[in-house]
């Protein structure tokens, strides 16, 4: 890697951010919670901020061999080895190329940090929680135990992830089969 | 929810683990010795702050429990009651009870076992047996003499009365010592010593005679005159074991015409909690100063009141040590080792800036800021792993126990030897060794150790020992166990190898003994016709090999019939560093540490056989199963049809596979990272590593990959396996190169044997990557041999490079085996060279042979050959050349290495800076003047040293010290014999000629002083070329020069054809010689260097 690279790599980081607090949606009175929302095939998917911990470019990767497909790899975050899923996969869609928004979310949960390949990093959404629907059997590829709710807002839907069952129980499934 | 203790539980477990430590290492002692006072003492401090943090986190059992054994011990202590067998076995109970109860409360359950019943069988030991001897504690520390008056001389006084006049205060300080505690007298001197830095004493009583006397009655009276504050005064005397401080002022009244001394009221500034000040009443009677009548006035000194009331117990205000739990070191030591990757960055990012060529100033400082912070990283990692070091007598001293009782059910009488306890080994190497250790000792007490009588018939001592002992040597810790017993019998164990089908009798027969030993330690193997209690069934030995192969350690045995058995365990000195071999499959790279490899060959496919899929190769009539990595880790491979594929030998336990790999790419060493951390186990991996660019690597788990070899090998049938073995023997490639020349020119002219493979067709692939980190000259060395095959010299680059790792040792202590010189890599000259020594080259005559073989077609292997046979011609004519040149600088050493006089001039002049600063170094450790010759700065090709060094048939005394870090070699001080030993008594203020032989003391005096001089030259090296040089631990080696520096080179850089030698003598002031410092480092390091100082 050169300097210029470097560089602008470090632009890249800057214009992501941007592009995030751009299209940041007006803020809606009462119990609000934030998402940051990416799409996969035209869908609108939310994982809370909370457990966000950066938005990265796609870099290196790793192959891990004998995991399941939708594991890509492990990147290195700062030191640390961190697996990264293939949200596609993950969620029965045909794989794709990487693009220039493709993007890794990286979250925490269950204490362990992981990767999460998506098309594209949305936006950053708040949404009032009364705006939150329990989970429907409509959606399509995805469970029931992988999703918090639907959230509503006024011109589309946000399907909410719960994280916790997205790398593991995912995977204790596919072992009892 | 698991039961807890709350907040307190962990320290209460830690604490009580230690005081049960503490408690049968004493009653042991008080078993073997009879009723020593200290002995006894310290058994009744455990048992006493047993009870008191039972009590404290709310184990009322057993704190009740351990206040019964308070009793019983007290009995003891008054000499009511005689130690009896009876008294320390009920003992021994209760602290299996004890720990008992600890376990449970650790595994996160209530305590369920009932302790009334032990409660009330110790109750009646200590009533039954001796009535009364449940004394109230008051009565029992009534041997502390009341505090009276402290006789004061009229001189005392006198100065008493200036002293205050001169605006001193003065006080009399009494301090009671703990009745319990040992070398009252040295606390009442530590005080003392404390006391006279606060202020002056006047008077002392007892006087320090007596104090030092053994009946001294644990209280000190003092009249002190000091400008400190009373507290500044408590503080002093607030050492350890001080039951109780009392202070009361003295000041001058003036009554009528007369100037008096008033004694104020006694205050308690510091008490125990048990201790309550019931003689408080006797206090008040003032004290007189004899000269003048007495103030009888009591009243307390207000200002100086001092409420300070803390209880012994919690009396810590300065902490020597801090606990931190082990979690935090391994995130630290994380982050660290994080920080030393990270910081390799940096050097990328300054090439970089090199190469656009930036304002000179910034990338200098640039540079030296990088370097700078790189030592701090490097610094910082091992202070951190150092940390994580804990001496290894904690685990040594539990066995004191386990011996006692298996040699009374054994009834063998056997003692326990331990030696180098205070050893240090990783913490977590501490915490699974003792299981290991166990099963050692089972053994060697159930197995190995005869019985009295036999014993007594082989007039062998009827008192066997058991010895412990820990050492480190090089970056290994060796634990060992060893008995004195009747030792290994090697048919029992080849019969029952046989019997359980592990070998065939044929096998056995031409097998080593080490091999065969090594068959004990497989699962289900015991010898033993009798299954006993403790052993006999066969786990055990597996246990110890499993538990030392995770800590990427091994186990050696020694044994000699009739003489005995030692089993050594060697661990790496950290275990989270680990060296590994880097291989390829594609573009993808893996680890695997460098403890599960035993070598690396080549073979071509012809070798293969493939039974049920399953590919099998006969390396040295042995059938040596097959993996391809790039299937385990489903991929492609470059390789292609018919060519020649490097194959990593790995073991774990006596098992072992050949792993079929694209490249080998060298040695490395890697910081492991678990996959669980964020993911979890994957099959195959032990874990990941980061690269220096940042990359990962996945290091692999052998041992699940051996597994899931074998048990395919097993499932072939004996008509399958005796026909791999019918074969013709594998025509591998050892890389390891033990060949003579002769074989060199038959197997060069063999012609190819797999010629349907066109390798015109074969698409040569991409050389890999610039970020594989082969430099430029890699390429550039191998492009005038031949223009064509490209990619198999740069595989045989690597290749070489593994040389030193992959000789046949590497199967008792890889660790141990030499880094490889890198020097190969960026030498590109090396082939077309002629070799100057054939015996120091063998190796790499061998290396031109391999790359003779992988040639593919019958001209270029011609034209290979008579080059080697040129080069072999060029080499014997060199060979004589240099012997006529006798030991002159050679103009040819210095082209190769590409040094000048200016060069050899400037390290000159830097070894001087260093040397001085070692001779300073070295004159004040022995006290006397030193000094020392010019260095002398020289190239030498290394079969030379010795003769140029020293006197090639005197003994030596040769401490080495390797140096790692941006530089690799070795620093050599060495002594004459007859002078090592009388730097030795100089040290140890011996008269001279006392020493007569290296003891270990002496060695480690003489490993110091190499250390101190040898520091001081690196450190002047790395300071003035801005490279970091670290010197590792010393090793002492007694011999003949050529051995030491034979020890040198084989431990070190055996590559090294030529060395610089920086030799420099030390003087003693009569100008007789001390020693000779010796510097060489390894040809690329020189090479650094040299370009370090043209910078």
């Amino acid at each position: 890697m050169n300097l210029n690279e470097l560089i602008r790599n470090q632009e890249g980081v800057q214009d992501n951010a941007e592009i995030l607090e751009d299209k940041e949606e007006s803020v809606i009175e009462g119990n609000v919670i934030q998402l940051v929302s990416f799409l996969l095939e035209e869908l609108e998917y939310g994982v809370d901020i909370l457990s966000v911990h950066e938005i990265l470019r796609i870099p290196d990767i790793t192959r891990l061999p004998n995991t399941p497909d939708y594991i890509i790899g492990v990147i290195n975050l700062r030191g640390n080895v961190i697996p990264v899923i293939n949200m596609r996969i993950r969620f029965g869609f045909e794989n794709a190329d990487y693009t220039e928004l493709s993007r890794i979310i990286v979250i925490e949960t269950a204490g362990k940090q992981v990767g999460l390949l998506v098309d594209n990093v949305y936006q950053v959404v708040r949404i009032p929680e009364t705006n939150i629907d329990p989970p429907s059997e409509l959606i399509e590829g995805v469970s029931e135990d992988y999703l918090l709710g639907i959230g509503r807002l006024t011109n589309r839907l946000i399907i909410i992830l719960n994280l916790e069952n997205i790398l593991f129980s995912f995977e204790e499934e596919n072992e009892v089969i | 929810m698991a039961f807890s203790l709350g907040e307190y539980q962990d320290i209460f477990l830690e604490e009580a683990d230690e005081q049960l430590q503490e408690l049968n290492q004493n009653l042991l002692a008080l078993e073997k010795g009879g009723a020593d006072q200290e002995i006894i003492n310290n058994i009744f401090r455990a048992a006493h702050s047993l009870k008191s943090s039972a009590a404290f986190v709310g184990l009322s059992d057993l704190s009740d429990l351990a206040h019964k054994m308070e009793n019983l011990l007290q009995g003891i202590r008054d000499k009511t009651m005689n130690v009896t067998p009876e008294i320390v076995d009920l003992l021994f109970q209760c602290f299996d009870v004890i720990s008992e109860v600890i376990g449970e409360v650790a595994s996160g359950n209530p305590p369920s076992g009932d302790l009334t019943d032990i409660i009330d069988k110790i109750a009646a030991m200590s009533n039954g047996e001796v009535p009364g001897t449940v004394v109230p504690p008051s009565v029992d520390r009534g041997g502390q003499a009341e505090p009276g008056k402290i006789p004061l001389s009229p001189a005392d006084g006198k100065q008493i009365k200036e002293g205050l006049q001169r605006g001193l205060s003065c006080s009399e300080v009494t301090v009671f010592i703990d009745p319990d505690a040992p070398m009252k007298s040295l606390k009442a001197q530590l005080i003392l010593t404390n006391l006279e830095r606060v202020g002056s004493i006047v008077k002392m009583y007892p006087d320090i005679d007596t104090v030092t006397e053994p009946g001294f009655n644990n209280m000190l009276q003092l009249v002190l005159l000091t400008k400190e504050s009373a507290d500044e005064v408590r503080k002093a005397c607030d050492i350890d074991q001080i039951s109780r401080i009392d202070m009361r002022r003295i000041e001058l009244v003036q009554k009528e015409n007369k100037v008096a001394l008033k004694f104020s009221q006694n205050e308690t500034i510091l008490d125990d909690e048990e201790y309550m000040p019931a003689a408080e009443e006797s206090l008040q009677s003032p004290a007189t100063a004899d000269l003048e009548p007495a103030d009888e006035e009591i009243h307390p000194d207000d200002d100086e009141k001092d409420e300070v009331e803390h209880r012994a117990d919690r009396r810590a205000p300065v902490l020597k040590t801090v606990k931190v739990s082990v979690d935090k070191l391994d995130q630290l030591l994380n982050n660290v080792g994080e920080l030393v990757i990270a910081n390799s960055g940096f050097y990328k990012l300054f090439e970089e800036m090199r190469r656009i060529e930036l304002d000179k100033s910034i990338t200098s400082e640039f540079k030296s800021r990088m370097e700078q912070m790189s030592r701090i990283a490097k610094d910082l990692q091992s202070g951190i792993m150092k940390t994580r070091m804990v001496p290894i007598g904690q685990v040594f001293t539990r066995f004191n126990r386990l011996v006692r009782d298996l040699a009374k059910e054994f009834d063998k009488k056997v003692i326990l030897e331990i030696k180098g306890e205070e050893t240090e080994l990783d913490k977590k190497v501490i915490d699974v060794i003792g299981e290991p250790m166990m099963h050692l000792i089972r053994n060697a007490i159930d197995h190995g150790i005869e019985t009295e009588e036999e014993r007594r018939q082989l007039k062998k001592k009827e008192l066997a020992v058991i010895t412990l002992n820990a050492y480190q040597g090089g970056n290994q810790i060796f634990v060992e166990v060893s008995d004195d017993g009747r030792g290994l019998d090697v048919n029992q164990i080849k019969k029952k190898a046989i019997e359980m089908g592990l070998a065939t009798p044929d096998m056995v027969a031409n097998m080593d003994r080490d091999d065969v030993y090594n068959f004990i330690f497989n699962p289900g193997f015991s010898t033993s016709a009798v299954v006993t209690d403790i052993s006999g069934r066969g786990v055990g030995m597996n246990v110890v090999r499993e538990t030392v192969n995770e800590l990427n350690g091994n186990v050696s045995i020694e044994t000699e019939p009739g003489m005995g058995t030692r089993f050594i365990m060697s661990f790496p000195l950290t275990l989270a560093i680990i060296p590994a071999i880097m291989v390829r499959v594609q573009k993808e790279m893996y680890a695997i540490p460098l403890s599960d490899v035993i070598e690396t060959i080549k073979i071509v496919p012809e070798e293969i056989t493939t039974i049920e899929g399953h590919e099998v190769i006969n390396l040295r009539s042995e059938i040596l199963s097959l993996l391809r990595l790039n299937r385990f880790v489903n991929s492609k491979t470059s390789i292609k049809k018919g060519e020649k594929t490097p194959v990593v030998v790995v073991g774990y336990g006596n098992r072992k596979i050949g792993l079929i790999v694209d490249y080998l790419e060298g040695k490395q060493e890697i910081v492991i990272k678990s996959l669980e951390q964020n993911y979890k186990t994957v099959p195959g991996l032990a874990g990941a590593s980061i690269l220096g660019d940042g990359s990962i690597c996945l290091i692999l788990d052998i041992s699940s990959m051996i597994n899931k070899v074998i048990s395919q090998q097993e499932s072939l049938s004996w008509e399958e396996k005796q026909k791999i073995l019918e074969n013709q023997e594998s025509e591998y490639e050892e890389l390891v190169p033990e060949v003579d020349t002769v074989k060199l020119t038959t197997e060069g002219s063999v012609p190819p044997k797999y010629e349907e493979t066109d390798p015109e067709k074969d698409v040569i692939p991409p050389p890999p990557d610039d970020d594989r980190k082969i430099s430029p000259s890699d390429i550039k060395a191998s492009a005038p041999v031949t223009p064509e095959p490209i990619r198999e010299d740069i595989v045989f680059k690597k290749e070489e490079k593994q040389e030193p790792e992959v000789r046949p040792e590497m199967e008792e202590e890889p660790q141990s085996v030499p880094e490889p010189g890198e020097s190969r890599i960026t030498e590109p000259d090396e082939y077309e060279k002629p070799v100057k020594s054939e015996d120091v080259h063998e190796e790499e005559d061998a290396a031109g042979k391999t790359e003779e073989e992988t040639d593919e077609e019958d001209s270029e292997i011609e034209q290979r050959v008579k080059d080697a046979l040129t080069n072999f011609r060029q080499e014997l004519q060199d060979n004589v050349k240099s012997t006529l040149e006798g030991s002159e600088d050679k103009d040819y050493i210095r082209q190769k290495l590409d040094i000048d006089d200016s060069d050899l001039s400037r390290i000159q002049i830097l070894a001087n800076v260093g040397i001085t600063d070692a001779a300073d170094s070295l004159s004040r450790i022995i006290n006397k003047r030193v000094d020392l010759s010019i260095p002398d700065v020289s190239l030498l090709p290394v079969e030379e040293i010795p003769e140029e060094v020293g006197d090639i048939d005197s003994v030596y005394i040769g401490v080495y010290m390797p140096l790692v870090g941006d530089i690799k070699g070795t620093i050599l001080f060495s002594f004459k014999e007859d002078t090592g030993f009388e730097l030795v008594d100089l040290l140890f203020g011996l008269s001279q000629g006392e020493t007569h032989e290296l003891t270990e003391d002496g060695e480690s005096a003489l490993m110091e002083i190499t250390n101190i001089v040898g520091s001081a030259v690196v450190n002047a090296f790395s300071e003035k070329i801005e490279i970091a040089i670290k010197p590792t631990v010393p090793t002492i080696v007694h011999d003949y020069m050529q051995s030491i520096l034979d020890s040198i080179l084989a431990f070190h850089n055996v590559d090294n054809e030529y060395a610089l030698v920086m030799d420099t003598e030390f003087f003693h002031q009569d100008d007789k010689v001390i020693g000779k410092l010796l510097v060489l480092p390894q040809t690329e390091s020189l090479k650094k260097i040299v370009q370090q100082l043209r910078d």
